[in-house]
């Protein structure tokens, strides 16, 4: 029997997993492809990706749900499976992780953006999140996780809508720009503004991931962990996307971005993982800088 | 008020993304009888110039980008009317194709670009989002354009830009126009690989590029 995520992430520094999408890719996932999709027709590749990321040490797989609202399925003419999706994407999860890992529902944006750039409101987006964390829900994941949120007032209508159907922990990861005037989301919130209104929305962990590289996010790490009264969660991109003959690479090693990595543990950091470009081999170098630094 | 206030106003009203002082300056303009083409060469062009500006410099984010671009679209409407019954200077500036590339349904950055492009002169025909490389070949050889954008969001929709190029290629009209390239996780590296003239790291970088690449007439 697990203990309970929070008790974990309480105790020392939780390793998530890393890329999904990235891994779809070199796995012959064409570039128009749905990669929720995949959950129902490539289910053996995902459960196989999960299994890779267990085996690597990852103590949470991030179910195969990142565009999973009804908007962006319905651009593959898939708005009415999202339900299996979602569940499916849970139980296959859950399949790779048995008692070995906690298994995180995915939410990714939902597709839609606030005036002046679209037409988006608070009621659509809580509806669009509710109906996907809904599905996800019906197979009991340990965590809901709102990710690479881009816009503050998107993040909180997903955070509203999460914690009005559950009690299970939630997590809300930004993603960050460096800008001249320091690390702002693609629409303007600062980081002190975001980790406020993101704990007083009531989520559990929050942090940042994807568009920023280990070295990109030393200087965030330390700011997240003092704007923060939350454990603070961080999943860099494996550094910028290459491609080739071979699929999209990323140029950082798995090793050169575990020794980044390692700088970004600071006190208050209470979980790590990777984002775009990341493998289970990367997985696997934290896995081992994490057990290094409790032995110490 | 004075052609110089409504100048003066008008690059204000982009700069503060206000588009409804933007169209009614620009009727007020017109209404005075003057030349449409100045007041989009020393408001409309400046003003978001200066919202490009306050971008790079990290003051200003999206929805002011966003806002500032619409603060131009609308007052260029008002001007538009005017300047299709005169002989368009506009008409003989350089055209622009552009879309987000197939299986991608991201449409706010691509539109930036289009709408930055069409303030700073150059004629645009957006093929919206989710565009097939045929549907790019197809818009050229009906019309030829001198500059193609195409924007990605994703890392899964990205491969596909070079599928564009390659068409090109195999109907020999490579040559005959360049490409731009564009999108969250599109580097310049990545765009020289894949054998793009140009690359823009965000929609101000975009227009900056088709200026260096297709040249802007003034």
């Amino acid at each position: 029997m697990m203990q309970p995520f929070i008790e974990r992430l309480n105790k020392n520094v939780v390793l998530f997993d890393g890329a999904m999408g990235t891994q779809l890719i070199n796995k012959g996932m064409k570039h128009n492809d749905c990669a929720e999709r995949w959950v129902l027709d490539h289910r053996e590749t995902i459960l196989n990706i999960h299994r890779d990321y267990v085996r690597a040490g990852a103590e949470v797989l991030t179910t195969d749900t990142f565009c999973g609202t009804k908007f962006h399925l319905e651009k593959h003419g898939l708005a009415a499976r999202l339900d299996d999706i979602s569940r499916e994407a849970v139980r296959c999860a859950r399949e790779a992780a048995e008692d070995k890992a906690f298994v995180a529902g995915d939410v990714g944006p939902s597709g839609l953006m606030y005036p002046p750039m679209g037409n988006a409101t608070d009621a659509l987006l809580e509806d669009l999140f509710a109906e996907q964390i809904e599905s996800l829900l019906k197979e009991s994941p340990d965590i809901i996780l709102i990710e690479t949120q881009y816009d503050l007032r998107e993040a909180l209508s997903a955070l509203r809508s999460a914690r009005k159907l559950t009690t299970l922990p939630i997590g809300v990861t930004m993603t960050y720009n460096h800008t001249k005037r320091g690390f702002y989301t693609l629409v303007g919130n600062s980081v002190s503004q975001c980790c406020q209104a993101i704990a007083a929305e009531g989520a559990d962990f929050m942090g940042a991931n994807c568009t920023l590289t280990p070295e990109d996010m030393l200087e965030l790490a330390p700011l997240l962990a003092s704007s923060a009264e939350l454990p603070v969660l961080i999943q860099p991109n494996a550094g910028q996307p290459v491609l080739g003959s071979d699929g999209v690479t990323y140029k950082t090693t798995a090793e050169a971005f575990a020794k980044s990595a390692a700088r970004l543990l600071v006190k208050g950091v209470g979980a790590i993982g990777g984002c775009c470009g990341t493998s289970p081999l990367f997985i696997k170098y934290l896995r081992d800088l994490l057990d290094m630094r409790t032995t110490l | 008020m004075t052609s110089e206030q409504i100048i003066e106003q008008t690059r204000q009203a982009v700069i503060d993304g206000d588009a409804e002082s933007s169209r009614k300056l620009a009727g007020s303009w017109l209404e005075m009888g003057l030349d449409p083409l100045l007041l989009i060469n020393r408001a409309l062009t400046p003003g978001i110039e200066d919202v490009g500006r306050l971008w790079e410099e990290g003051e200003y984010f999206l929805p002011e980008l966003v806002a500032g671009a619409e603060a131009v679209k609308t007052g260029m409407q008002i001007l538009e009317k005017e300047l299709s019954q005169m002989k368009n200077p506009l008409s003989e500036t350089r055209r622009v194709i552009i879309g987000t590339i197939f299986g991608d349904i991201h449409d706010i950055g691509k539109s930036l670009v289009a709408t930055l492009l069409r303030a700073n002169g150059y004629r645009v025909q957006d093929l919206g989002s989710d565009v097939h490389a045929s549907r790019f070949l197809e818009a050229f050889q009906k019309e030829p354009a001198d500059l193609i954008c195409i924007s990605a969001l994703l890392t899964t929709t990205m491969i596909g830009i070079p599928d564009v190029i390659r068409i090109f290629n195999e109907h020999s009209c490579r040559s005959q126009v360049k490409f731009l390239i564009g999108g969250a996780p599109v580097t310049g590296s990545w765009a020289e690989t894949i054998g793009a003239d140009g690359y823009g790291a965000d929609a101000v970088d975009a227009v900056r590029t088709a200026n260096r690449l297709i040249g802007k007439i003034q």
